[in-house]
C-alpha cells in the first residue's frame, strides 16, 4: 500500500512542480518578499525591520496557502475532467490510496516551497540585520513559524481535496477559500464566545451554532506567529508540536471524508 | 431500487485471492442484467417553476449481458451512445452499476487481485500534461508493484513496440491524439495483462496507426491474453473478433460468434455465372433477380430453394456456372438489421 501511495505522490509532485501555476505562485512569493524590502524604505525609521519581518512572513504563508488551495483543486479536477483518473482507478489501487498519494505528493511539495521561500526571507532578514528583536535572536522563531505554515497548509490542502472529491472545481475553490478565510478569522469568533457581553454571550441557538463552528472549522490563527516574531516573543517547540498535532487531527478527518466521498463517486 | 451488484470481494482485495484464473463458468468477464442510470439535474425546470421535475434519471444501459471466455477476442459493437463505454466503465470499477452482476475473473470489479490482471485503454486516453511517456509508464509500473529491473525492460520494450522511443522524454502535452493512443496502449500492457479491455482503440488513428494497433491486438491474442474491445468500426470487429455482442439503446440485441451471426440467416446463395448478357438477361428476368456484372461474369444472389431452378435455366440458356456458395451477410448487414430494425 505504501508503495502505491508513494507512486501517486511522486507523480503528483512532478506534475505539480512542472505546472505553470506553481511557477507563477513561486515567483509571486519571491516578488512579495522583494516588495517587503521596497515597502520598508517607506516605513518610519524604526519600523523598517518590522515591515521586512512581517511582509516576508506574510508572503511565505499566503503563497503556501494559495498553492495548497490551487494545486489541491486544479490537479484533482484535471484528472477528473481530462479523465486521466480512468487509467489510474482501473489499476490495482484503492481510491483512498489515490487521495492519500495526492495529499502526500502536494504536502511534500509545499514543504519544499516553504523552505524555498523561507530561505530567501531569512536571508533577507539577515542581510538587513533584522534577525534580532530587542537583542534576542529570532531566527529559530522564524524556523518555527515555517513549520507552522506547513501545518496550516496541511489543513488547507485537506480541505481542498475534500471539496474536490465531491464537487466541481469552481465551487471547490470557492468553498476552500471561504473555509480558509473563516479559519483565519476563527479567533474573532472565539473572542466573541469568550466575551462577557455581545451577541454570543447569552446561551441560545446562535451561541450553539457558533460553538459548533469551532469544532468543524479549525482556527488557522493558531499557525500565525508573525506577531510573536515581530515582538521577539519566543515560539516554543511545545507550542509548535501541539499546533502540528491540531493540524494533523483536522487533516486526518478531512482526508478520511475525502477518501469516503471519492470512493463513492461515479467517475462517469 | 433493486441493487444486487455482488460486493463480497470489494476493496479489501489484499486479503482475497483469485485462486482460479477464471470465473466458475470459465469466464474471464461476465456481465449479467446490467443496468446503469444517471441522475440528471435540469436547472431550467426550476426556472420554469417546476422544481418537482428538476431531477430525472437517464438510463445509459438497460439490460446488457455477455460472457467473455478465456483466450478469445470479443467485440462490443454498437453505434455512438449505445452504452458501450458505460458498460466498460462498470467493468473497470469507474462507476457503479445500478443493477446487475459484473464479474472479472470471477470477482467483483473492485477486487485488487483481479485488477492486477487487467489492462485498460479508455476512449480518448489522456495523461498528465507535464509528464513524459517514460515517467507515466514508470508510475503505472510502480502501481502494479513491478520491480525496478522488470519495469525498465518492459518500458523500453513497450515504447519501442508502440513507436514512441523517439518521444520518450517529450512532455505529453506536446503529443498528438495518435501518440496518446499509442501511449494508452503501452500503459494497458505494462502488466502483461490476462484481460485487455480496449474502449474504441482504433478511433482517431490514421491507417498506419490502425494497422499497428490491430497487430498489437493480434500479438496479445497470440500471447494468450483475452481481449475485449468496443468499436463502431465494423471492419475492425470483423477482422479481429471471435465473438461479438451488438448493443443498441442500452440493450444487447445480438450476441454470438461471427459465423453464427452472419450465417444465421443463410437462406440465400450466390451464383457466379459466365454468359453473354443477351443469353442471360431473359433468364434473370424470369427468375426475378438482378445481376452484378464482374467483367465477363455476373453475380446473382437467389433464395436457396430456387438454386436448382436457376442453374438449370442458366445452362439451358447456354451459360455456365463458375461458382456456387452460401450468401454470407456482411457485419454491416447484421449491424443495420440489429440496430435500425430495433430503433
Amino acid at each position: 500500500m505504501i508503495g502505491r501511495i508513494l507512486a501517486v505522490a511522486a507523480n503528483t509532485r512532478k506534475e505539480a512542480y512542472r505546472n505553470r501555476a506553481f511557477l507563477v505562485l513561486v515567483l509571486l512569493g519571491l516578488f512579495l518578499n522583494g516588495a517587503g524590502l521596497l515597502l520598508s524604505k517607506l516605513a518610519v525609521r524604526n519600523q523598517a525591520t518590522k515591515v521586512i519581518q512581517d511582509f516576508g512572513y506574510f508572503s511565505v504563508a499566503i503563497v503556501c496557502a494559495m498553492t495548497a488551495i490551487m494545486l489541491g483543486i486544479i490537479l484533482l479536477h484535471k484528472e477528473l475532467d481530462k479523465k486521466t483518473i480512468y487509467t489510474i482507478v482501473s489499476k490495482p489501487i484503492a481510491r483512498f490510496e489515490i487521495v492519500l498519494g495526492k495529499f502526500w505528493g502536494l504536502l511534500t511539495l509545499l514543504v519544499l516551497l516553504v523552505i524555498g521561500l523561507g530561505i530567501p526571507w531569512i536571508a533577507t532578514l539577515w542581510y538587513h540585520d533584522a534577525l534580532h528583536v530587542g537583542g534576542a535572536a529570532i531566527w529559530d522563531d522564524c524556523l518555527m513559524g515555517m513549520v507552522l505554515m506547513i501545518g496550516e497548509a496541511m489543513i488547507v490542502l485537506g480541505v481542498a481535496l475534500l471539496f474536490s472529491s465531491w464537487t466541481r472545481p469552481f465551487l471547490a475553490g470557492v468553498f476552500t477559500f471561504g473555509y480558509f478565510v473563516m479559519g483565519r478569522n476563527m479567533y474573532l469568533l472565539r473572542e466573541y464566545l469568550d466575551a462577557a457581553k455581545g451577541p454570543l454571550a447569552e446561551p441560545g441557538p446562535l451561541r450553539n451554532i457558533a460553538n459548533g463552528f469551532t469544532y468543524i472549522v479549525p482556527d488557522l490563527d493558531v499557525f500565525n506567529v508573525s506577531g510573536e516574531i515581530a515582538l521577539g516573543i519566543d515560539v516554543h517547540g511545545g507550542y509548535v508540536l501541539a499546533s502540528t498535532g491540531y493540524a494533523v487531527a483536522f487533516t486526518a478527518v478531512f482526508l478520511a471524508l475525502a477518501a469516503l466521498f471519492f470512493s463513492r463517486r461515479d467517475l462517469g | 431500487m433493486r441493487v444486487r451488484v455482488e460486493e463480497k470481494d470489494g476493496d479489501s482485495g489484499d486479503a482475497l485471492s483469485v485462486t482460479n484464473s477464471h470465473g466458475s463458468d470459465g469466464s474471464v468477464l461476465h456481465v449479467e442484467g446490467l443496468r446503469k442510470s444517471f441522475g440528471v439535474v435540469e436547472l431550467e425546470r426550476l426556472l420554469a417553476l417546476k422544481p418537482s421535475e428538476m431531477f430525472r434519471s437517464v438510463e445509459a444501459v438497460r439490460n446488457v449481458g455477455f460472457t467473455v471466455q478465456a483466450g478469445e477476442v470479443y467485440g462490443f459493437l454498437g453505434p455512438n451512445g449505445a452504452g458501450k463505454t458505460t458498460t466498460i466503465k462498470v467493468c473497470m470499477d469507474l462507476i457503479k452499476a445500478t443493477e446487475g452482476t459484473v464479474r472479472v475473473f470471477g470477482c467483483d470489479p473492485r477486487n485488487r487481485k483481479a485488477k492486477q490482471r487487467v489492462g485498460y485503454l479508455p476512449e480518448h486516453p489522456y495523461f498528465y500534461d507535464y509528464l513524459k511517456p517514460q515517467e507515466i509508464l514508470e508510475f503505472f509500473g510502480r502501481v502494479f508493484g513491478i520491480d525496478r529491473g522488470t519495469r525498465k525492460k518492459r518500458i523500453d520494450a513497450l515504447l519501442d513496440r508502440v513507436g514512441l522511443t523517439h518521444a520518450r522524454n517529450r512532455p505529453l502535452r506536446k503529443f498528438s491524439k495518435g501518440m496518446l493512443q499509442r501511449l494508452g496502449i503501452a500503459q494497458a500492457l505494462i502488466n502483461e495483462p490476462d484481460l485487455l479491455v480496449l474502449d474504441e482503440p482504433l478511433s482517431g488513428l490514421d491507417p498506419m496507426g490502425r494497422k499497428e494497433i490491430r497487430d498489437i491486438i493480434i500479438e496479445q491474442r497470440d500471447r494468450g491474453a483475452t481481449i475485449f474491445f468496443s468499436s463502431h468500426i465494423l471492419s475492425d470487429i470483423e477482422h479481429l473478433c471471435d465473438r461479438v455482442a451488438i448493443v443498441h439503446h442500452g440493450n444487447v440485441v445480438s450476441e454470438g460468434t461471427l459465423e453464427e451471426l452472419l450465417l444465421s440467416e443463410k437462406r440465400q446463395t450466390e451464383l457466379l455465372i459466365r454468359a453473354e448478357p443477351v443469353q442471360i438477361d431473359p433468364v434473370l428476368s424470369t427468375l426475378g433477380v438482378k445481376a452484378v456484372r464482374l467483367g465477363a461474369s455476373s453475380r446473382i444472389v437467389i433464395d436457396t430453394e430456387r438454386v436448382r431452378e436457376a442453374i438449370e435455366s442458366v445452362y439451358t440458356a447456354g451459360g455456365t456456372i463458375e461458382q456456387v456458395q452460401p450468401h454470407r451477410d456482411s457485419l454491416e448487414d447484421l449491424f443495420v438489421r440489429a440496430t435500425v430494425g430495433k430503433s
